[in-house]
């Protein structure tokens, strides 16, 4: 096959495992920046300070508010500072034309980005979760093991829907400016039982953390929405970044 | 007339066999140097005409409106408006600044962005929406935009895999500029200009180029020949591909493209006469030359038309030393094949005979006096024919 110029044409473009793996190294090389490391430390500073702090207060309840001041606060920033990070300040569909632009599918680039955004946030959301139980935890407190391991699983499935939805939020507006939309809409309506809260991984923190969550949800409903929520909008955010 | 076009109507004149002949310091200094061969009378009448290619465009755009990113926070810098142009095989060369639409006219090339009204075809695609043609879509971007990674080695292999090059080795690639010492180094720890470098290098090896787009190809870049820039473009142009250069230096648009255009606050206009490719054995190059010391009378300058004369990088020499000029003060006309060539000569010349420059200029106009044209096209174009573009659709070859 030639082209119109008489040179022969090249075959098609980088395959979808070569797009998604070149977008997942792009993205972990972003990550392995000097203010991404500072962006760990804040985040575990603030989550240790927060802990010791509850518990110098009284160990009664200190890892319940040691974790919900850490799901309400630092998780959130941590998964938006990570999203900023990995798109280096852009759109997500400006973030994968560094590789995209060579012949890779900005949608699988964009898929790899955001898989490394995922798993770094659920990591991120894990280690900060049982850093807030361990830093509260007291002779009050109810038995390690198990307030450890619920509270990880939580953390983690928390900031992988934080993930998405800021991924999906960079798709939009100029530099992808539009993640701020879902970090201010969880603050003033996640903290509702509406149904609007339900579109917020933050209502359904709460609600796995023991609280009432957004209308009367169950704690298995809540994991299913924390769940389908992670899927639609990586979903989402790759119909939005497709070529 | 205006300015660009008196120069260019006296550009002609000055090439006229005519009045070389005439000057007897040349006529005396062509006999006196053995070494040097007359240039063919030819040559210096015919200005050089690119080929016309007899294929189809490779790059199509219709009425594209497009807008770049590189203002304060991401606003516009420059922009587009209702551009159409059509480009074939060859090297083509828009003269302009960014505030005049260069990087909105590389961002739609390159398919980093989709112009937001009309519409473009690379190879008959369209290189925003398609990763195939984009892997024989070689950019040097403005701003360079290169995967990140940890060693440039890795980058550039990134950049193969990308394109499915995955037999290349990465030195190989950076040996071609002779970039390899680059190949350990951190993409951060590399200047502006070597991240440029890289960059170019990775858009001079695209594998079966349709099109390569070069920002500003000729400087900013932390290459040391950049005559080897100008080879590669040259074969790349004539392997087929399209090769498209912003620039705001008509002397780097000319040095390097067979057409060139005016891109004058968003719209693409031609003069042929401001274009056109000086013809070879017409001055390049024009010095006003006098002795360092008042007293040696205008020897110094006789032998440094003479050494020049035996230069390689000179076709021909003339010079003037009529009572019209300032004392003891001459003119240099300079000829050769390249500006940048001449200049150099001209100077090691200047320094070995002991003569002094007190200016020097290329005989050809300027980016003021190019766009003070294209401004008067504009005006003139309103006036006739508003509604007629300047570089109808396929109007380029």
């Amino acid at each position: 096959m030639t082209a119109a110029s008489g040179i022969p044409t090249a075959s098609v473009g980088a395959s979808f495992a070569t797009g998604v793996r070149l977008g997942f190294r792009t993205a972990a090389s972003r990550l392995t920046t000097r203010s991404s490391i500072l962006l760990i430390g804040l985040s575990v500073a603030l989550v240790l300070s927060g802990g010791i702090i509850e518990r110098r207060i009284t160990s009664l309840g200190s890892v319940d508010r040691s974790l919900i001041s850490t799901f309400r606060l630092v998780i959130p920033l941590y998964c938006f500072a990570l999203t900023s990070a990995v798109c280096q300040g852009l759109g997500l569909r400006e973030a994968a034309w560094s590789v995209a632009r060579f012949g890779a599918a900005r949608r699988d680039v964009a898929l790899g980005i955001v898989l490394l955004l995922v798993a770094s946030a659920v990591v991120g959301g894990f280690l900060l979760a049982s850093l807030a139980v361990l830093s509260a935890f007291g002779p009050a407190s109810r038995p390690l093991a198990s307030e450890l391991f619920t509270s990880a699983w939580i953390g983690a499935l928390v900031s992988a829907a934080y993930a998405a939805w800021f991924a999906w939020g960079s798709t939009f507006l100029n530099r992808g400016r539009g993640r701020w939309i879902p970090l201010i809409g969880d603050a003033l309506f996640g903290a509702g039982t509406g149904t609007l809260a339900a579109f917020f991984p933050r209502s359904h923190a709460r609600n796995l953390l023991g609280e009432m969550g957004p209308t009367h949800f169950t704690q298995p409903q809540s994991c299913v929405a924390l769940l389908v929520m992670l899927l639609l909008l990586v979903s989402f955010s790759m119909l939005r970044s497709r070529d | 007339m205006s300015e660009a076009e008196e120069t260019q109507a006296s550009a002609p004149e000055a090439t006229n066999p005519e009045i070389v002949e005439t000057n007897s310091a040349t006529i005396e200094l062509s006999e006196s140097v053995v070494a040097k061969p007359p240039a063919p009378v030819e040559e210096v009448a015919l200005p050089v005409a690119p080929a016309a290619p007899s294929l189809p465009p490779i790059v199509v755009v219709q009425s594209v409106t497009a807008r770049d990113t590189a203002g304060p926070r991401g606003r516009a810098r420059g922009s587009l408006t209702g551009v159409s142009f059509s480009l074939g095989t060859g090297v083509t060369a828009f003269v302009g600044a960014p505030e005049d639409g260069t990087l909105a006219l590389v961002n739609i090339l390159s398919g980093a962005k989709p112009p937001s009204r009309g519409s473009i075809s690379v190879g008959g695609a369209h290189p925003e929406r398609s990763p195939a043609i984009r892997t024989r879509i070689g950019v040097l971007s403005p701003e360079p935009e290169l995967p990140a990674a940890k060693t440039v080695g890795e980058l550039v292999s990134m950049a193969l895999h990308a394109r499915r090059q995955t037999q290349t080795a990465p030195s190989e690639v950076l040996q071609s500029l002779g970039l390899e010492r680059l190949l350990s180094r951190n993409p951060r720890s590399l200047s502006f200009a070597e991240t440029r470098a890289v960059e170019l290098v990775l858009a001079l090896s695209t594998p079966s180029p349709i099109l390569v787009v070069l920002h500003e190809p000729m400087s900013d870049l932390a290459v040391n020949l950049l005559g080897v820039v100008r080879e590669h473009v040259r074969r790349l142009a004539e392997a087929g591909a399209c090769v498209a250069i912003t620039t705001s230096s008509p002397a780097d648009a000319r040095a390097l493209a067979d057409e060139i255009y005016t891109l004058h606050r968003g719209s693409v206009f031609r003069d042929e006469r401001a274009y056109q490719s000086v013809p070879r054995g017409a001055p390049l190059l024009v010095a006003w030359v006098r002795p360092a010391e008042p007293d040696q009378g205008l020897a110094p300058i006789r032998r440094l038309a003479q050494a020049l004369a035996g230069r390689p990088e000179i076709t021909l020499v003339a010079w003037n030393d009529e009572p019209s000029s300032t004392a003891q003060a001459a003119e240099i006309r300079l000829s050769g094949l390249d500006l940048d060539a001449c200049a150099l000569a001209l100077t090691d010349a200047a320094t070995e005979v002991g003569a002094v420059i007190e200016a020097i200029a290329p005989t050809s106009p300027g980016f003021t006096r190019l766009r003070a044209a294209a401004e008067a096209s504009d005006a003139l174009r309103r006036v006739a024919t508003p509604l007629r573009p300047i570089v109808p659709l396929g109007g380029i070859r």
